[in-house]
């Protein structure tokens, strides 16, 4: 930005953050994350959905608006708003070499599979690497464990610790080209590296796992609000969309600890959640009661909505499917703290060897 | 018998295929690891012919588009958990095998 | 003669699940066990994709597996957890 300012800018030119310390840069960084956040998330609920009229695109935008806004940051930890232009074309370049990468070595693993035990030669490798940048190392192990004869074992610092099946695969991976090939791939934000080294020390340990998570965190929930908005034409509806918006919500514990996930989404507001759903479709069915109807006879919401009855089914059956949604969403997610804290309040920090998932946090902010 | 439908066979043939070694290496290799490196991966390519060759049968439309997203999920989500469960099995002290001669 | 052929491969990657479960019943130990569900849960993901091309019904079934996909790489993860937290197996 301040290139630009003193390229072009002739007359005297005060920063926006000049005005008001509302439009700090951090702010300004939010904002560009939120938005792009918004169009990534819409593009995909466009993809998913295969109904174009106002009322479905409308719920469209309004789901992605809420996903965008609760996690928007997931999306561009190691990368910024500003640099994923810059990135996205390369890593499509790369993507073709990977592929056939894969290929070569998958023969390989062919012609190992129908061969005597004894032509295996396994080892671990540590391979040290050169690599900053937090989606960088998670791309590279993830390439490392593509290829067939490697797999990412550890990641500690800049180490990799790789176990390869045979001398071929380990020497493939020694050689050094695929990571020249990710350099490159992730070349324009070497800049950042003092930035990226501090992200990095937050998540030592299971920063493959956590990258990955917070990659697909939004783009799962609005998957689930997609199932839960479109249940009236296809096999979802509600219980299936609450089950994957609570799915989502377990694969956060697992990634960041369940202490970090409560102070989020707390107990008080699965409680709140659940019964606000109950609210909901009970609401609407003794609704359909008093308007002289069966329960849920969706057909008698017509004297409020003013679309027909066929519409007013649909818009009754929505609003049913919705309420579900809630509730089952807060009760999975309700039964799941119960079990992974053994019932105890979770707020002592008492790990016990057993639990499913415990307190090891790693002092990031999510 | 149009070009396209033997486009799909040879592509799920593919597929099929590297299912197969997948499995019988699960079977035949001798410890943990060796069997993470048949199943892990040459199912992930499994997943992405038999994908890519429906989407090719079924022509340009928004179920190929999503199963491509389909193919696009396996090809992340896989390796992360082949990386994560070996990580499991590396710090609860799973030794690797390390070949016949030294066994005995 | 598609329909034949869909219904062959799918029939296929069916008798293939029996070797995975093999190893889900051998298998010496519980991560070794885990693997191999986890191998039976890709090749579900095509069987589904597959019964969608058989029944016509090809945008319901793609959902299904979708799920199915993200189900399956939830459970590697947690057991994955589970172990490491465990230390042993």
């Amino acid at each position: 930005m301040d290139k630009k300012s003193t390229t072009y800018r002739t007359y005297p030119y005060t920063p926006l953050t000049a005005y008001h310390p509302i439009f700090s840069q951090r702010r300004i960084e939010q904002v560009r994350h939120l938005l792009l956040a918004f169009i990534l998330l819409f593009l995909f609920w466009l993809l998913l959905s295969g109904h174009y009229d106002l009322f479905h695109v409308s719920i469209g935008i309004f789901c992605c608006m809420l996903i965008s806004y609760t996690s928007s940051d997931f999306l561009f930890l190691h990368i910024g708003a500003d640099d994923t232009h810059l990135i996205l074309p390369r890593l499509t370049m790369y993507l073709p070499w990977l592929f056939y990468q894969i290929m070569l070595s998958n023969l390989h693993l062919v012609k190992l599979v129908f061969s005597p035990i004894s032509r295996l030669n396994p080892r671990i490798i540590p391979y040290q690497t050169k690599l900053t940048n937090g989606l960088a190392l998670v791309t590279f192990a993830n390439s490392i464990t593509l290829t067939p004869g490697t797999i990412t074992i550890e990641l500690e610092e800049n180490t990799f610790y790789v176990h390869a099946i045979d001398s071929k695969a380990a020497n493939d991976l020694l050689t050094g080209d695929m990571e020249n090939h990710i350099e490159k791939v992730f070349l324009p934000i070497a800049h950042l590296k003092e930035r990226s080294k501090t992200m990095l020390a937050a998540e030592a340990n299971n920063l493959i796992v956590k990258t990955v998570i917070r990659l697909f965190t939004p783009f799962i929930q609005i998957y689930g609000l997609y199932v839960i908005a479109h249940g009236h034409y296809s096999p979802g509806g509600g219980f299936q969309g609450g089950v994957i918006l609570a799915a989502s919500v377990i694969l956060l514990v697992l990634a960041f600890g369940l202490h970090k996930t409560m102070t989020k989404f707390t107990e008080k507001l699965t409680v709140m959640l659940c019964s606000t759903g109950v609210l909901i479709y009970g609401g609407i069915g003794l609704l359909c009661l008093l308007l002289g109807g069966n329960f849920l006879d969706y057909q008698k919401l017509d004297i409020f909505l003013k679309v027909g009855a066929p519409a007013a089914r649909s818009l009754g059956i929505l609003g049913i499917e919705l309420g579900i949604g809630i509730a089952v969403m807060a009760c999975m997610i309700s039964i799941f703290y119960d079990i992974a804290t053994g019932g105890d309040f979770p707020e002592q920090d008492d790990p016990s060897a057993n639990d499913v998932v415990d307190n090891n946090s790693s002092g990031d902010e999510r | 018998m149009d070009s396209t439908n033997i486009i799909t066979i040879v592509f799920i043939c593919t597929g099929c295929f590297l299912f197969m070694t997948g499995s019988i290496g699960l079977v035949r290799f001798p410890d943990f690891y060796a069997r993470m490196h048949a199943t892990g991966k040459s199912d992930t390519l499994a997943v992405f012919f038999c994908l890519f060759g429906l989407a090719i049968y079924h022509g340009f439309t928004i179920d190929s588009i999503k199963l491509f997203l389909i193919a696009v999920f396996v090809f992340i989500a896989n390796p992360t958990g082949t990386h994560s469960i070996c990580r499991a099995a590396f710090r609860c002290g799973i030794k690797p095998w390390v070949g016949e001669e030294e066994k005995s | 003669m598609m329909e034949n052929f869909f219904l062959g491969a799918a029939l296929f990657l069916c008798l293939l699940v029996l070797p995975c479960l093999y190893r889900a019943i051998v298998g010496p130990t519980i991560i070794d066990r885990m693997v191999a569900i986890g191998a039976i849960g890709t090749k579900t993901l095509v069987i589904l994709v597959l019964m969608g091309f058989l029944y016509e019904r090809v945008a319901m079934f793609i959902d299904i597996s979708i799920v199915y996909a993200l189900l399956n790489f939830i459970s590697t993860l947690a057991a994955a957890r589970y172990f490491e937290m465990k230390g042993d197996i």
